[in-house]
């Protein structure tokens, strides 16, 4: 009974910690260039406690970053949901997803351009090129109601 | 049979837990209004727009890459060519006056947005490039709704459509976000606009007339209209007196209550009405999105 209430215990937690093992976001994402239009190519660093989930933070940080805070020096100066607390509590389940991977098919490129290892903080970090398909980014918010298409 | 319960339970509670991860189905998508827009050559005064797009190849590589911009957001613009041969040429030469020919076009067009495109070739001991301007008005209130300067790279080259190109390149997506911004701002706060009232030499009232039996005098009653008929409610009057009413900023709705386009003309066609049905006869004047009403 006792092994059984830890269990019971330990199981919602683990769920917990596996959706919340990607989620810590930051800013530490920088414009490269715009290979092609309609395509932005950014240095994204990433923090995790193996490599994996640091370059899966890396990639939704340069996600993240793009979508709720825009890119300066970039074509994508101005966030593409420009209200991150609404966008995000109004779309939960979507960018949940999203942020578990759902971003990868429009991710055209991601190659890591540092090792894995301890920064200054200690923490294990890694800096990853991620290269989004903005235009598909945007389709995507579009037919999914998520933003507006142009226009009034 | 405890223990096969619960699993039973873990389990249901695991798939319960991983359905509710997926991805909800697409909602269905904002309505959205497709204003028209026109992009349109820089054109000083007394010059001919038309000549000037006709003359000039880089202006062309210019117009042409900030519509294919909006195409890119299936979004059709307006034919500026197209259009300007529309505008009756005895009538043009009639006014003799070419910024009234721009005017012309924008107003048959029918735009409710233009864009002004502007290529200038710089040439340089380092090179040569150019700079692309371009700026969206809206045609109603003459209001800048974004405005992007583009420089190529420098090159040894003379090839100023490749240049044009990179330029206008540039600075598209840009231009269209900051575009998309003010669309969003206006659909949440309205549209501009604004208001005068004033009484004829020969009207027999004034902004102190009491209307009906009501015990109020005519600018409340005009406030209190002002406060219901508004986009939320927002209206600033810069000041009141026996015969004037200004109401500098007011905010008009993008959509009327059937889900049709609401332009300044409505609203005081509304306003005319209203004021018939309280007993004042007046006459309006819509001039862009400044409304001048008339009381006789």
């Amino acid at each position: 009974m006792k092994h059984l209430l830890s269990i019971l215990f330990a199981i919602p937690l683990l769920l917990l910690v596996a959706c919340n093992s990607a989620r810590t976001i930051s800013g530490e994402v920088n414009f490269i260039s715009s290979p092609e239009p309609g395509t932005v190519l950014l240095s994204a660093g990433g923090y995790g406690p193996t490599k994996p989930q640091a370059i899966s933070n890396a990639e939704a940080n340069a996600f993240s970053t793009l979508i709720f805070k825009g890119i300066p020096g970039s074509q994508q100066q101005l966030p593409m949901l420009p209200d991150e607390t609404a966008s995000r509590k109004k779309h939960s389940a979507y960018f949940d997803q999203f942020f578990k991977g759902g971003y990868k098919p429009f991710m055209m490129l991601s190659e890591s351009q540092s090792s894995y290892a301890a920064g200054r903080k200690g923490r294990k970090n890694i800096s990853q090129r991620v290269k989004i398909n903005v235009d598909a980014l945007r389709r995507e918010f579009e037919n999914r109601g998520i933003t507006r298409k142009f226009g009034l | 049979m405890f223990r096969k319960h619960t699993l039973t339970l873990l389990f249901l509670g695991l798939v319960t837990h991983l359905v509710a991860q997926e991805a909800k189905p697409a909602t269905e998508a904002p309505r959205t209004i497709q204003p028209s827009i026109m992009v349109i050559p820089f054109a000083k005064e007394n010059q001919d727009m038309r000549t000037i797009l006709e003359n000039d190849i880089n202006l062309r590589v210019a117009v042409t890459k900030i519509k294919e911009g909006f195409d890119k957001r299936g979004f059709s613009t307006v034919d500026f060519v197209a259009k300007s041969k529309l505008v009756n040429n005895d009538r043009a030469m009639e006014l003799n006056n070419l910024s009234s020919l721009k005017q012309q076009i924008i107003e048959l067009s029918g735009a409710d947005i233009y864009v002004e495109t502007e290529a200038k070739i710089n040439r340089t001991d380092g090179g040569n490039s150019v700079t692309v301007i371009v700026t969206a008005y809206d045609a109603f209130s003459g209001l800048s709704l974004a405005n992007k300067v583009g420089n190529s790279p420098k090159f040894y080259t003379e090839s100023f459509e490749k240049l044009t190109e990179k330029a206008a390149e540039g600075i598209v997506e840009d231009f269209l976000n900051t575009m998309q911004s003010k669309f969003d701002e206006i659909v949440k706060n309205g549209r501009i606009g604004a208001l005068n009232i004033t009484f004829s030499e020969n009207a027999t009232s004034d902004m102190d007339t009491e209307v009906g039996d009501t015990g109020k005098m005519f600018s409340e009653v005009m406030e209190k209209w002002l406060e219901e008929n508004t986009y939320k409610g927002y209206f600033h009057l810069q000041g009141v007196t026996s015969t004037k009413m200004i109401v500098d900023e007011l905010r008009l709705p993008f959509l009327d209550a059937n889900g049709n386009n609401y332009r300044p003309t409505k609203f005081a066609a509304e306003l005319r009405n209203y004021l018939k049905k309280i007993g004042f006869e007046s006459t309006r004047d819509v001039q862009g999105s400044k409304i001048f009403i008339t009381i006789n």
